[in-house]
């Protein structure tokens, strides 16, 4: 069976000339059915190039996207059906009418009845909890709640496949959390294929089975998200002190990375030398310091990310 | 097949219908406007002499009103189908929600044209209605109905749509070009207007007249609803082919623009850039 998505040699760049803008590299990677894909980089790095590119809003300037093993440029009517989204931006829906009549327009816009949609349109307004407004203008609706009804419009034709440009700017946590928890749901429930930016690594290490860092138009890792943590696992220690720094410095070994914030000392060892651990908590018991925590250090995709951008950069600069 | 492509259309419509719903303060204040643009128009016509002599008789004649309105209504849906067609588009940009009217399994350029034409014609009889009930207190308005007009009727709204679509390829690219929008509409305004006997124009005016989108389908429909030329006999100031090339090639024109400017977006990324 074909993949759900499946980019060969795809790449973009704006312009000509002088003004020139590669901002996405030849990239070629597939996307199997049912998989959650995180596209995680910094700003400018092409992912919302990439995600517009895949809906076939942006032409790519070499190689190709295929949907469901439709050509999005030659077979276009075949591979939109597949494809529910939401764009970047809070405009993905119509203001000026009511979140009833958007669900209504959007499913109509890709050739359902609207005897289809309806039932779809009730059961996806009450479990974002829109029930109640549904015939209220969307205009009036709060950030979060548009969210929702850009998200309920992207997916009143039930595609199989979601494409999520930052789909929680702009939530308040709890808003963020639902719409979270809502989206592995979908997932894990429905099957769906989703392609996901986000800048909330927290978000994209919850929700995504593979996470892809892109940089400046390069993927510069494509894993799935337990080897990715895994690989940059680390074994070394981490000793938590509840207590600023001070007269301790002298007992901490050489090497060690210490960071403070003025109420807790994180200290991490420099390597997974159980001996060193237990010399350096000697001596902090004798200094009698407030001991709260002793683990092995792991960090989290933002460390990893932050490191996997960083480095790049730096490898670049000594080359 | 055939649900799968008339449900979007409809669904274009009704959208259509609303905005035109939720503009209608628009039309209102307009309406007035039409009104006394041939109330006031209409007169001067044919009268060229007369003002220049400074001795305007403000009369207003059956014949002359009644032709007017046969020039100023094919002319009000095209305002109503170029213009609006522009400033509606331009709102989708604007807001961002032109990107997911792209993710439509139809043709663009249909969903795009679908949206407005049922709701400019809707609005078109609006006008027609409401500035008959301005005049007709005024004047004698008098036109014979023949089905026949149907035809020029239909392919005054072909043309009308392929300059829609021009304008909208030529919005996707530059966005805001309303003044190239109302100097395209003032054009084919006075373009047009020699293709009824109501003013005299210059050879070289009549001669380009005939190639804006307009002329001909008012000039065959003045042919239809005044004189006794049947369907069958040449239509329009160039005949009958004429008419038809210049209406389906504005129609055919303003596809290929449409399809023109949307892959020029598409390639700069700006579709739903403002
Ligand atoms: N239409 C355009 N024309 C020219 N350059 C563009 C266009 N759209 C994006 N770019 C440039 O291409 C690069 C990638 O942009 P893109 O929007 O894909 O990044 P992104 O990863 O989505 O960033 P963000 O996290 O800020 O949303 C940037 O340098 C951007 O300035
Ligand atoms: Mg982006």
């Amino acid at each position: 069976m074909t993949d759900a998505i499946e980019y060969s040699g795809l790449s973009k760049t704006y312009g000509r000339g002088k003004d020139a803008l590669t901002a996405v590299r030849p990239t070629t990677l597939s996307v199997p059915w049912g998989q959650v894909i995180g596209l995680l980089g910094p700003n400018g790095a092409g992912k919302t190039t990439i995600i517009k590119m895949t809906a076939g809003l942006i032409t790519a300037t070499a190689g190709g996207v295929r949907i469901g093993g439709h050509d999005i440029r030659r077979d276009r009517a075949e591979a939109v059906r597949l494809i529910g989204a939401v764009l970047e931006g809070s405009r993905n829906v119509y203001w000026p009418m009511s979140a009833w009549e958007n669900l209504m327009y959007f499913g109509r816009l890709k050739g359902l009845r609207g005897a289809e949609i309806r039932p779809r349109a009730q059961w996806l307004l009450a479990e974002l909890g829109l029930w109640e407004r549904r015939h209220q203008l969307v205009g009036g609706f709060s950030r979060g709640m548009q969210q929702k009804v850009a998200v309920a419009a992207a997916l009143i034709t039930d595609p199989q496949i979601l494409l999520l440009d930052e789909p929680t700017l702009g939530l308040d946590v709890e808003a963020a959390r639902t719409f979270k928890d809502w989206i592995a749901r979908l997932a894990r429930d429905e099957g769906k294929t989703i392609v996901l930016t986000t800048h909330q690594l927290q978000v994209a290490q919850e929700l995504s089975d593979r996470i892809a860092v892109i940089r400046e138009g390069e993927i510069i890792a494509d894993l799935p998200t337990a080897e990715l943590l895994a690989r940059h696992a680390e074994n070394r220690f981490e000793v938590r002190l509840d207590a600023p720094l001070d007269g301790l410095r002298a007992s901490i070994p050489d090497g060690a990375t210490v960071s403070e914030d003025g109420i807790e000392t994180r200290i991490v060892l420099p390597d997974a030398d159980t001996r060193a651990l237990y010399g350096f908590l000697d001596r902090l018991s004798d200094t009698g310091a407030p001991l709260t925590a002793v683990a092995k250090a792991q960090p989290s995709l933002e460390e990893i990310f932050i490191r996997l951008v960083h480095d790049e950069l730096d490898e670049e600069r000594t080359s | 097949m055939t649900s799968r492509f008339l449900i979007p259309i409809g669904n274009e419509v009704r959208k259509g219908l609303r905005f035109a719903w939720s503009e209608r303060l628009q039309i209102l204040i307009e309406l007035p406007m039409f009104g006394v643009f041939i109330l006031l128009l209409g007169p001067l016509l044919g009268a060229g002499g007369n003002i220049v002599s400074g001795q305007v008789e403000w009369t207003l004649e059956s014949e002359t009103t009644s032709i007017m309105l046969v020039w100023f209504l094919p002319f009000v849906f095209f305002y109503m189908q170029v213009v609006k067609m522009f400033w509606r588009l331009l709102a989708e940009i604007q807001s961002g929600t032109i990107e997911q009217v792209y993710l439509s399994p139809l043709p663009s350029w249909l969903v795009v044209a679908a949206g407005r034409v049922v709701a400019a014609l809707i609005e078109t009889a609006f006008v027609a209605a409401g500035t008959f009930v301005i005049v007709a207190p005024f004047v004698d308005v008098h036109i014979v109905w023949n089905t026949a007009a149907l035809i020029p009727a239909l392919l005054i709204m072909l043309a009308a749509i392929g300059v829609s679509l021009i304008i909208a390829g030529a919005t996707l690219v530059w966005k805001r070009i309303q003044l190239v929008n109302d100097f395209v509409l003032t054009m084919v305004m006075l373009f047009s207007a020699s293709a009824i006997p109501l003013i005299v124009v210059p050879g070289w005016w009549a001669t380009v007249g005939h190639f804006f989108p307009l002329t001909d389908g008012v000039g065959s429909l003045y042919r239809t609803l005044f004189t006794d030329q049947s369907v069958t006999d040449p239509w329009g100031q160039g005949g009958f082919v004429w008419l038809m090339t210049v209406s389906l090639g504005y129609l055919a024109a303003g596809i290929a623009a449409f399809g023109l400017g949307e892959r020029i977006a598409k390639r700069r990324g700006t579709l739903g850039r403002y």
